[in-house]
Protein backbone atom coordinates (compact mmCIF):
# COMPACT_ATOMS: atom_id res chain seq x y z
CA UNK A 1 0.00 0.00 0.00
CA UNK A 2 1.37 3.14 -1.28
CA UNK A 3 -0.08 6.92 -0.71
CA UNK A 4 0.48 9.41 -3.18
CA UNK A 5 -0.26 12.96 -3.77
CA UNK A 6 0.90 14.74 -6.47
CA UNK A 7 0.26 18.61 -7.28
CA UNK A 8 -2.20 18.69 -4.84
CA UNK A 9 -3.59 22.43 -4.26
CA UNK A 10 -6.88 23.64 -2.14
CA UNK A 11 -8.04 26.81 -2.67
CA UNK A 12 -10.86 27.96 -0.65
CA UNK A 13 -13.14 30.82 -2.33
CA UNK A 14 -14.04 33.11 0.77
CA UNK A 15 -14.20 36.11 0.92
CA UNK A 16 -11.23 36.60 1.95
CA UNK A 17 -9.99 33.89 -0.60
CA UNK A 18 -7.12 32.14 0.26
CA UNK A 19 -4.79 29.36 -0.92
CA UNK A 20 -4.23 26.20 1.75
CA UNK A 21 -2.34 23.88 -0.19
CA UNK A 22 -0.02 24.68 -3.27
CA UNK A 23 0.93 21.96 -5.70
CA UNK A 24 1.91 19.41 -3.22
CA UNK A 25 3.84 16.67 -3.54
CA UNK A 26 4.17 13.51 -0.88
CA UNK A 27 4.68 9.81 -1.31
CA UNK A 28 3.39 7.87 2.13
CA UNK A 29 4.96 4.25 2.28
CA UNK A 30 2.94 1.51 4.11
CA UNK A 31 4.11 1.29 7.57
CA UNK A 32 5.70 4.77 8.11
CA UNK A 33 4.41 7.05 10.70
CA UNK A 34 4.60 10.39 9.41
CA UNK A 35 4.54 13.77 11.61
CA UNK A 36 3.50 16.34 9.61
CA UNK A 37 4.66 19.61 11.18
CA UNK A 38 4.24 23.31 10.34
CA UNK A 39 2.45 26.64 11.68
CA UNK A 40 -0.68 27.47 11.89
CA UNK A 41 -2.27 28.06 8.13
CA UNK A 42 0.28 25.64 6.69
CA UNK A 43 -2.52 23.67 5.42
CA UNK A 44 -2.04 20.55 7.79
CA UNK A 45 -5.28 20.38 8.81
CA UNK A 46 -6.65 20.51 5.03
CA UNK A 47 -4.13 17.73 4.31
CA UNK A 48 -5.74 15.70 6.60
CA UNK A 49 -9.17 16.43 5.35
CA UNK A 50 -8.73 15.68 2.21
CA UNK A 51 -6.78 12.08 2.97
CA UNK A 52 -9.62 11.60 5.03
CA UNK A 53 -12.00 12.13 2.28
CA UNK A 54 -13.72 15.27 4.06
CA UNK A 55 -12.83 17.64 1.42
CA UNK A 56 -12.99 16.31 -2.31
CA UNK A 57 -12.80 20.57 -3.94
CA UNK A 58 -9.10 19.77 -4.51
CA UNK A 59 -6.97 20.33 -7.43
CA UNK A 60 -4.25 17.47 -7.87
CA UNK A 61 -4.26 13.72 -7.63
CA UNK A 62 -4.55 11.79 -4.87
CA UNK A 63 -3.53 7.98 -5.17
CA UNK A 64 -5.72 6.65 -2.62
CA UNK A 65 -5.45 2.01 -2.91
CA UNK A 66 -9.17 2.03 -3.03
CA UNK A 67 -11.49 0.08 0.04
CA UNK A 68 -8.21 1.33 2.47
CA UNK A 69 -9.11 1.04 5.73
CA UNK A 70 -9.07 4.46 7.15
CA UNK A 71 -9.33 5.66 11.04
CA UNK A 72 -9.55 9.41 12.24
CA UNK A 73 -8.84 10.87 15.81
CA UNK A 74 -9.71 14.63 14.83
CA UNK A 75 -8.43 17.36 17.78
CA UNK A 76 -11.68 17.25 19.76
CA UNK A 77 -12.80 13.69 20.97
CA UNK A 78 -16.13 13.33 18.95
CA UNK A 79 -17.35 10.97 21.36
CA UNK A 80 -20.83 10.41 20.84
CA UNK A 81 -22.24 11.65 24.23
CA UNK A 82 -25.13 9.34 24.33
CA UNK A 83 -23.73 5.86 23.87
CA UNK A 84 -21.43 4.35 26.16
CA UNK A 85 -17.53 3.85 26.09
CA UNK A 86 -18.51 0.58 24.70
CA UNK A 87 -21.30 1.35 21.89
CA UNK A 88 -18.71 4.39 21.10
CA UNK A 89 -16.15 1.69 19.69
CA UNK A 90 -19.08 -0.67 18.27
CA UNK A 91 -20.06 1.91 16.31
CA UNK A 92 -17.51 2.07 13.95
CA UNK A 93 -17.26 -1.96 14.08
CA UNK A 94 -18.84 -3.69 10.96
CA UNK A 95 -22.28 -4.95 11.27
CA UNK A 96 -21.89 -8.44 10.29
CA UNK A 97 -18.82 -8.92 12.78
CA UNK A 98 -19.77 -11.28 15.70
CA UNK A 99 -16.54 -10.81 17.79
CA UNK A 100 -17.08 -7.26 17.67
CA UNK A 101 -17.71 -6.47 21.53
CA UNK A 102 -14.61 -9.31 22.66
CA UNK A 103 -12.67 -7.45 20.62
CA UNK A 104 -13.58 -3.85 21.81
CA UNK A 105 -13.45 -5.57 25.26
CA UNK A 106 -9.85 -6.23 24.73
CA UNK A 107 -8.77 -3.57 22.84
CA UNK A 108 -10.16 -1.41 26.28
CA UNK A 109 -8.19 -3.41 27.94
CA UNK A 110 -5.39 -3.05 25.83
CA UNK A 111 -5.67 0.88 26.59
CA UNK A 112 -6.27 0.56 30.71
CA UNK A 113 -9.87 1.71 29.85
CA UNK A 114 -12.07 -1.45 30.25
CA UNK A 115 -13.27 -0.39 34.13
CA UNK A 116 -14.89 2.44 32.16
CA UNK A 117 -16.94 0.61 29.12
CA UNK A 118 -20.08 1.30 30.59
CA UNK A 119 -19.53 5.27 31.04
CA UNK A 120 -21.15 7.57 29.20
CA UNK A 121 -18.23 9.87 28.05
CA UNK A 122 -19.35 13.26 29.83
CA UNK A 123 -18.82 10.95 32.73
CA UNK A 124 -14.57 10.94 31.44
CA UNK A 125 -12.13 12.87 31.82
CA UNK A 126 -10.17 15.14 28.65
CA UNK A 127 -7.49 12.16 28.53
CA UNK A 128 -9.73 9.81 29.14
CA UNK A 129 -12.10 10.65 26.27
CA UNK A 130 -8.65 11.00 23.80
CA UNK A 131 -7.98 7.31 24.77
CA UNK A 132 -11.15 6.08 24.15
CA UNK A 133 -10.89 7.90 20.87
CA UNK A 134 -7.87 6.24 19.69
CA UNK A 135 -9.44 3.01 20.87
CA UNK A 136 -11.99 3.38 18.38
CA UNK A 137 -9.88 4.34 15.99
CA UNK A 138 -7.83 1.37 16.39
CA UNK A 139 -10.32 -1.02 16.60
CA UNK A 140 -11.20 -0.81 12.87
CA UNK A 141 -7.69 -1.99 12.23
CA UNK A 142 -6.95 0.68 10.08
CA UNK A 143 -4.55 0.94 7.19
CA UNK A 144 -4.22 4.37 7.35
CA UNK A 145 -4.40 6.08 10.75
CA UNK A 146 -5.29 10.16 10.33
CA UNK A 147 -4.20 11.99 13.42
CA UNK A 148 -4.72 15.78 13.82
CA UNK A 149 -3.31 17.11 16.90
CA UNK A 150 -5.11 14.75 19.30
CA UNK A 151 -3.29 15.13 22.46
CA UNK A 152 -3.04 19.33 21.88
CA UNK A 153 -5.17 20.38 24.63
CA UNK A 154 -4.42 18.08 27.59
CA UNK A 155 -2.00 18.34 30.50
CA UNK A 156 1.92 17.14 29.47
CA UNK A 157 1.92 14.23 31.92
CA UNK A 158 -1.30 12.85 30.33
CA UNK A 159 -0.32 13.70 26.62
CA UNK A 160 3.08 12.06 27.56
CA UNK A 161 1.14 9.28 28.77
CA UNK A 162 -1.28 8.85 25.51
CA UNK A 163 2.14 9.35 22.93
CA UNK A 164 3.49 6.54 24.76
CA UNK A 165 0.08 4.20 24.12
CA UNK A 166 0.09 5.63 21.12
CA UNK A 167 3.37 4.49 20.29
CA UNK A 168 2.94 0.79 21.48
CA UNK A 169 -0.03 0.87 19.38
CA UNK A 170 1.70 1.23 16.15
CA UNK A 171 4.82 -0.59 17.25
CA UNK A 172 2.50 -3.71 17.79
CA UNK A 173 0.43 -3.01 14.78
CA UNK A 174 2.82 -0.53 12.47
CA UNK A 175 -0.31 0.89 10.51
CA UNK A 176 0.93 3.88 8.22
CA UNK A 177 0.13 6.67 10.51
CA UNK A 178 0.30 10.69 9.60
CA UNK A 179 -0.30 12.37 12.38
CA UNK A 180 -0.65 16.38 12.44
CA UNK A 181 1.29 18.56 15.40
CA UNK A 182 3.05 22.06 15.43
CA UNK A 183 4.80 20.62 18.47
CA UNK A 184 8.73 19.76 17.40
CA UNK A 185 8.89 17.78 20.67
CA UNK A 186 6.01 15.76 20.11
CA UNK A 187 6.70 14.97 16.07
CA UNK A 188 10.56 13.56 16.53
CA UNK A 189 9.38 10.77 19.99
CA UNK A 190 6.70 9.60 17.44
CA UNK A 191 7.71 9.73 14.21
CA UNK A 192 9.75 7.81 11.55
CA UNK A 193 9.28 10.06 9.28
CA UNK A 194 8.96 14.45 9.73
CA UNK A 195 7.69 16.52 6.81
CA UNK A 196 7.60 20.33 7.36
CA UNK A 197 5.07 22.28 5.55
CA UNK A 198 5.75 26.17 4.36
CA UNK A 199 4.07 28.78 6.06
CA UNK A 200 0.83 28.89 3.91
CA UNK A 201 -0.18 28.12 1.36
CA UNK A 202 1.27 24.54 2.14
CA UNK A 203 4.09 23.05 0.48
CA UNK A 204 7.16 20.54 1.24
CA UNK A 205 9.46 22.49 3.11
CA UNK A 206 11.68 19.56 4.48
CA UNK A 207 10.98 15.80 4.22
CA UNK A 208 13.72 13.66 6.68
CA UNK A 209 13.61 10.17 8.19
CA UNK A 210 13.99 10.18 12.14
CA UNK A 211 17.00 8.57 12.53
CA UNK A 212 16.10 7.05 16.11
CA UNK A 213 15.73 3.61 17.55
CA UNK A 214 11.34 2.82 16.86
CA UNK A 215 8.87 5.22 18.61
CA UNK A 216 8.36 3.91 21.87
CA UNK A 217 11.97 2.94 22.00
CA UNK A 218 12.90 6.14 22.09
CA UNK A 219 14.22 7.65 25.31
CA UNK A 220 14.32 11.40 26.47
CA UNK A 221 18.09 11.79 25.97
CA UNK A 222 17.67 10.61 22.14
CA UNK A 223 14.79 12.77 21.37
CA UNK A 224 16.85 15.65 22.68
CA UNK A 225 19.80 14.74 20.88
CA UNK A 226 17.36 14.47 17.67
CA UNK A 227 15.54 17.59 18.36
CA UNK A 228 18.86 19.61 18.86
CA UNK A 229 20.23 18.50 15.40
CA UNK A 230 17.16 19.40 13.63
CA UNK A 231 17.27 22.91 15.50
CA UNK A 232 20.73 23.57 14.80
CA UNK A 233 20.66 23.27 11.18
CA UNK A 234 16.82 24.79 10.66
CA UNK A 235 16.79 27.09 13.47
CA UNK A 236 13.31 28.65 11.86
CA UNK A 237 11.94 25.23 10.85
CA UNK A 238 8.79 25.67 12.80
CA UNK A 239 8.03 29.35 11.52
CA UNK A 240 7.73 27.70 7.98
CA UNK A 241 11.61 28.41 7.19
CA UNK A 242 14.50 25.48 6.34
CA UNK A 243 17.97 26.65 7.04
CA UNK A 244 20.05 28.51 9.31
CA UNK B 1 -73.82 23.04 38.85
CA UNK B 2 -70.94 20.54 39.12
CA UNK B 3 -72.05 16.88 40.23
CA UNK B 4 -70.31 15.28 43.19
CA UNK B 5 -67.70 12.20 42.63
CA UNK B 6 -70.33 9.95 42.95
CA UNK B 7 -72.90 10.95 39.94
CA UNK B 8 -70.05 11.06 38.02
CA UNK B 9 -69.03 7.22 39.15
CA UNK B 10 -72.43 5.92 38.51
CA UNK B 11 -72.73 7.91 34.96
CA UNK B 12 -69.56 6.18 34.20
CA UNK B 13 -70.41 2.66 35.74
CA UNK B 14 -73.61 3.12 33.38
CA UNK B 15 -71.99 4.06 30.04
CA UNK B 16 -69.68 1.00 30.57
CA UNK B 17 -72.42 -1.40 31.42
CA UNK B 18 -74.11 -0.47 28.29
CA UNK B 19 -71.22 -0.79 26.13
CA UNK B 20 -71.15 2.78 24.58
CA UNK B 21 -67.89 4.01 27.22
CA UNK B 22 -65.82 1.30 25.50
CA UNK B 23 -67.14 1.82 21.73
CA UNK B 24 -66.81 5.58 22.07
CA UNK B 25 -63.20 5.44 24.02
CA UNK B 26 -61.99 2.98 21.36
CA UNK B 27 -62.84 5.31 18.19
CA UNK B 28 -61.44 8.02 19.68
CA UNK B 29 -57.49 6.64 20.87
CA UNK B 30 -58.15 4.83 17.06
CA UNK B 31 -58.24 8.32 15.91
CA UNK B 32 -56.15 9.85 17.94
CA UNK B 33 -53.70 7.14 17.59
CA UNK B 34 -53.63 7.46 13.62
CA UNK B 35 -53.71 11.41 13.60
CA UNK B 36 -50.75 11.62 15.54
CA UNK B 37 -48.66 9.03 14.43
CA UNK B 38 -49.32 10.82 10.87
CA UNK B 39 -48.86 14.19 11.78
CA UNK B 40 -45.30 12.87 14.20
CA UNK B 41 -43.82 11.08 10.87
CA UNK B 42 -45.11 13.77 8.13
CA UNK B 43 -44.29 16.71 10.75
CA UNK B 44 -40.85 15.49 11.67
CA UNK B 45 -39.98 14.00 7.98
CA UNK B 46 -40.86 18.00 6.51
CA UNK B 47 -39.14 19.89 9.62
CA UNK B 48 -35.58 17.72 9.27
CA UNK B 49 -35.78 18.47 5.33
CA UNK B 50 -36.50 22.22 6.11
CA UNK B 51 -33.84 21.92 8.73
CA UNK B 52 -31.16 20.48 6.04
CA UNK B 53 -32.29 22.75 3.34
CA UNK B 54 -32.22 25.89 2.87
CA UNK B 55 -33.72 25.96 -1.02
CA UNK B 56 -36.98 24.11 1.09
CA UNK B 57 -36.57 26.58 4.09
CA UNK B 58 -36.91 29.24 2.00
CA UNK B 59 -40.01 27.75 -0.15
CA UNK B 60 -41.71 26.15 2.34
CA UNK B 61 -41.05 28.66 5.15
CA UNK B 62 -44.10 30.77 4.34
CA UNK B 63 -46.63 27.44 4.06
CA UNK B 64 -45.23 26.55 7.51
CA UNK B 65 -46.40 30.24 8.85
CA UNK B 66 -49.76 29.74 7.22
CA UNK B 67 -50.03 26.25 9.11
CA UNK B 68 -49.58 27.35 11.95
CA UNK B 69 -52.06 30.35 12.25
CA UNK B 70 -55.43 28.90 10.13
CA UNK B 71 -57.74 28.45 12.87
CA UNK B 72 -58.24 24.93 13.44
CA UNK B 73 -62.16 24.73 12.65
CA UNK B 74 -61.21 26.23 9.49
CA UNK B 75 -59.12 23.17 8.35
CA UNK B 76 -61.97 20.31 9.85
CA UNK B 77 -64.31 21.77 8.49
CA UNK B 78 -62.32 22.00 4.85
CA UNK B 79 -61.67 18.47 4.96
CA UNK B 80 -65.37 17.78 5.86
CA UNK B 81 -66.49 19.65 2.54
CA UNK B 82 -63.68 17.79 0.50
CA UNK B 83 -63.64 14.46 1.55
CA UNK B 84 -66.82 13.94 2.89
CA UNK B 85 -68.00 13.10 6.73
CA UNK B 86 -66.06 10.04 7.16
CA UNK B 87 -62.95 8.96 9.53
CA UNK B 88 -60.02 9.29 6.77
CA UNK B 89 -61.24 13.30 6.76
CA UNK B 90 -61.11 13.49 10.45
CA UNK B 91 -57.72 11.73 11.05
CA UNK B 92 -56.60 14.12 8.02
CA UNK B 93 -57.86 17.87 9.83
CA UNK B 94 -56.45 16.67 12.97
CA UNK B 95 -53.05 16.02 11.52
CA UNK B 96 -52.91 18.93 9.28
CA UNK B 97 -53.55 20.89 12.54
CA UNK B 98 -50.52 19.54 14.28
CA UNK B 99 -48.31 19.09 12.00
CA UNK B 100 -46.86 22.21 11.13
CA UNK B 101 -45.54 22.46 15.21
CA UNK B 102 -43.72 19.69 15.02
CA UNK B 103 -42.67 20.55 11.99
CA UNK B 104 -41.54 23.76 13.53
CA UNK B 105 -40.20 21.65 16.58
CA UNK B 106 -37.73 19.32 14.59
CA UNK B 107 -36.99 22.43 11.65
CA UNK B 108 -34.74 23.77 14.88
CA UNK B 109 -33.36 20.28 16.01
CA UNK B 110 -32.12 19.46 12.65
CA UNK B 111 -30.38 23.49 12.39
CA UNK B 112 -28.73 22.76 15.54
CA UNK B 113 -26.84 19.01 14.64
CA UNK B 114 -23.83 18.91 15.31
CA UNK B 115 -21.70 18.28 11.72
CA UNK B 116 -18.44 17.32 13.30
CA UNK B 117 -20.64 13.79 14.14
CA UNK B 118 -21.63 13.11 11.38
CA UNK B 119 -18.14 13.26 9.96
CA UNK B 120 -17.12 11.22 12.30
CA UNK B 121 -19.52 8.43 10.76
CA UNK B 122 -18.24 9.50 7.00
CA UNK B 123 -14.29 8.85 7.96
CA UNK B 124 -15.07 6.07 9.91
CA UNK B 125 -17.32 4.90 6.52
CA UNK B 126 -20.66 3.81 7.74
CA UNK B 127 -23.49 3.85 5.52
CA UNK B 128 -25.73 6.53 5.13
CA UNK B 129 -28.41 4.28 7.31
CA UNK B 130 -26.12 3.77 9.97
CA UNK B 131 -25.07 7.47 10.09
CA UNK B 132 -28.80 8.89 10.23
CA UNK B 133 -29.97 5.85 12.55
CA UNK B 134 -26.96 5.13 14.84
CA UNK B 135 -25.63 9.91 14.61
CA UNK B 136 -28.03 11.60 13.21
CA UNK B 137 -31.46 10.63 15.04
CA UNK B 138 -30.06 10.92 18.42
CA UNK B 139 -29.78 14.54 18.15
CA UNK B 140 -33.45 14.75 17.24
CA UNK B 141 -34.31 12.48 20.26
CA UNK B 142 -35.19 16.15 22.23
CA UNK B 143 -37.19 17.56 19.54
CA UNK B 144 -38.97 14.45 18.71
CA UNK B 145 -40.31 13.89 22.34
CA UNK B 146 -40.96 17.50 22.96
CA UNK B 147 -43.10 17.76 19.92
CA UNK B 148 -44.58 13.46 20.94
CA UNK B 149 -45.94 15.19 23.96
CA UNK B 150 -47.15 18.30 22.97
CA UNK B 151 -48.69 17.16 19.78
CA UNK B 152 -50.49 14.01 21.65
CA UNK B 153 -52.08 16.87 24.54
CA UNK B 154 -53.02 19.03 21.53
CA UNK B 155 -54.29 15.67 19.26
CA UNK B 156 -56.69 14.32 21.72
CA UNK B 157 -58.63 17.37 22.34
CA UNK B 158 -58.39 18.22 18.39
CA UNK B 159 -60.30 14.63 17.74
CA UNK B 160 -63.07 15.47 20.09
CA UNK B 161 -63.66 18.24 18.30
CA UNK B 162 -63.94 16.54 15.00
CA UNK B 163 -66.03 14.27 16.46
CA UNK B 164 -68.27 16.59 17.59
CA UNK B 165 -68.62 18.21 14.39
CA UNK B 166 -69.09 15.16 11.82
CA UNK B 167 -68.74 11.65 13.42
CA UNK B 168 -71.48 9.21 14.99
CA UNK B 169 -69.32 7.98 17.60
CA UNK B 170 -66.44 8.82 19.87
CA UNK B 171 -65.84 10.73 23.15
CA UNK B 172 -66.09 13.68 20.83
CA UNK B 173 -69.97 12.78 19.59
CA UNK B 174 -70.97 11.62 22.95
CA UNK B 175 -70.31 15.18 25.23
CA UNK B 176 -72.44 16.60 22.55
CA UNK B 177 -75.25 13.84 22.90
CA UNK B 178 -74.54 14.19 26.60
CA UNK B 179 -74.82 18.03 26.13
CA UNK B 180 -78.25 18.28 24.65
CA UNK B 181 -79.65 16.49 28.22
CA UNK B 182 -77.36 18.80 29.77
CA UNK B 183 -76.24 15.49 31.59
CA UNK B 184 -72.79 16.88 33.46
CA UNK B 185 -72.48 13.88 34.67
CA UNK B 186 -72.00 11.89 32.06
CA UNK B 187 -70.06 15.04 30.07
CA UNK B 188 -67.75 14.51 33.08
CA UNK B 189 -67.62 10.61 33.32
CA UNK B 190 -66.26 10.98 29.35
CA UNK B 191 -63.47 13.37 30.18
CA UNK B 192 -62.40 11.42 33.21
CA UNK B 193 -62.07 8.17 31.48
CA UNK B 194 -60.54 9.88 28.72
CA UNK B 195 -58.09 11.91 30.72
CA UNK B 196 -57.14 8.89 32.37
CA UNK B 197 -55.96 7.30 28.98
CA UNK B 198 -54.07 9.91 27.95
CA UNK B 199 -52.02 10.08 31.34
CA UNK B 200 -51.86 5.89 30.78
CA UNK B 201 -50.29 6.60 27.36
CA UNK B 202 -47.86 9.86 29.18
CA UNK B 203 -46.71 7.61 32.27
CA UNK B 204 -46.27 4.10 30.66
CA UNK B 205 -45.54 4.98 27.37
CA UNK B 206 -43.69 8.11 26.46
CA UNK B 207 -42.02 8.87 30.10
CA UNK B 208 -40.40 5.60 29.80
CA UNK B 209 -39.40 5.67 26.22
CA UNK B 210 -38.29 9.59 27.03
CA UNK B 211 -36.00 8.48 30.14
CA UNK B 212 -34.33 5.62 28.21
CA UNK B 213 -33.41 7.38 24.49
CA UNK B 214 -31.92 10.54 27.56
CA UNK B 215 -30.29 8.64 29.99
CA UNK B 216 -26.74 9.51 29.15
CA UNK B 217 -28.01 13.41 30.32
CA UNK B 218 -28.70 12.81 33.89
CA UNK B 219 -25.06 10.83 34.26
Amino acid sequence: MRISISGLSRRFPGPPSHTALDSLDLEIAQGEFLCLVGPSGSGKTTLLRILAGLDRDYDGVLGLPPGLRLAVVFQEPRLMPWSSVLSNLLLVAPTEDAQARPRALALLRELDIAGFAEAYPAQLSGGMQRRVALARALFVSPELMLMDEPFVSVDQPTADHLRDLLSRSWRDRRMTTVFVTHDLREAVSLATRLVFLTRGPGRVLLDRPVDLPPPGDRSPADIDRALAELLTCHPRILEGEAGR
Amino acid sequence: MLPGPAAVGRALIREADSGALWLNLGMTVYRVAVAFLLAMAVGAGLGIFMGRSGLADRLLDAWLIIGLNLPALVVMVLCYVWFGLNDLAAILAVALNKIPLVATIMREEARSIDRSLIEVGRVFRLSRGRIFRRIYLPQLYPGLFASARAGLALIWKLVLVVELLGRPNGVGFEIRTLFNYFDIAGILAYAMAFIAIVLAIEWAVLIPLERRATAWRRR
